[in-house]
């Protein structure tokens, strides 16, 4: 499980964390299974447990950096809704996005 | 043979097709039609790498849009999806909101298909049907071609 290091300390116990961590295990395979055969963006990054996800809040942002750093997916634009930043460069392939965003997260001590 | 393929378009066990990579969401089928790897095509209104188009930032997803992009590669409209030696083909499938869905390539030399289904593999297939349908891609409703060098 990802540690929070920039959240206040009260906003969250070790019981939230894993009911974090579960909510959002199951929205992303939700998800997932839903969009996998997609070839539109656009339905990938509207479909309503992408957007769960993003309604969870900035809380669900390590979680997300972990699951990008295992099994890289389209969260780029999740990521960017839920942090106001964007840390690749225009014209990035997939494989230096996915590392700018965990480089990001890293430095932000998101993700070791 | 690959389940998850064909639960998402029944009509590719009766078509026939093949398995020519593993599943990666690096790119998807407007890219691979174009011939690229490394990074998924599609307008979005997001300037947001690694998302790309060839024609720029875009908030509209149609499929002029999409026939504009490839005229902007060198391809022209066509008749038809049949092979004629010397050119190569790409089609456009659309939903069922007439949409941009899916497109596919045609194998230069060869009257076979391929297609990056979404985030799933790429496959080759011998007919643009196969992926047709509900579930499916919709229905192929523009195919283009362009001379190949």
């Amino acid at each position: 499980m990802p540690t929070i290091q920039t959240f206040p300390a009260n906003y969250t116990n070790s019981e939230d964390l894993l009911n974090l961590q579960a909510r959002f295990n199951e929205l992303s395979q939700k998800w997932e299974q839903e969009t996998c055969g997609f070839s539109s963006i656009s339905k990938k990054i509207t479909n309503l447990n992408y957007l769960k996800i993003i309604a969870l809040g900035k809380i669900i942002v390590p979680f997300i950096l972990e699951s990008l750093q295992t099994k890289p997916d389209h969260w780029f634009l999740a990521l960017k809704a839920l942090t106001d930043e964007d840390p690749t460069q225009p014209g990035d392939d997939f494989d230096q996005a996915v590392e700018a965003w965990l480089n990001w997260g890293k430095r932000k001590g998101f993700i070791c | 043979m690959s389940i998850s393929l064909e639960l998402r378009y029944p009509k590719l066990r009766s078509s026939g097709y093949l398995l020519t990579s593993p599943k990666t969401p690096n790119y998807n089928c407007v890219a691979w039609a174009a011939g690229e790897t490394n990074r998924p095509w599609w307008p979005i209104s997001y300037d947001t790498a690694p998302y790309y188009w060839p024609l720029g930032e875009q908030d509209d997803e149609s499929l002029e849009v999409f026939i504009e992009c490839f005229k902007s590669l060198g391809y022209e409209i066509c008749d038809d999806e049949n092979f004629e030696e010397g050119f190569e083909k790409v089609a456009i499938y659309i939903d069922e909101e007439g949409l941009p869905s899916h497109m596919a390539r045609q194998l230069v030399g060869k009257k076979q298909w391929t297609s990056k289904c979404g985030d799933l593999e790429d496959i080759s297939h011998p007919h643009l049907v196969a992926l047709e349908g509900n579930p499916g891609y919709g229905k192929v409703s523009c195919i283009l071609k362009r001379k190949i060098n």
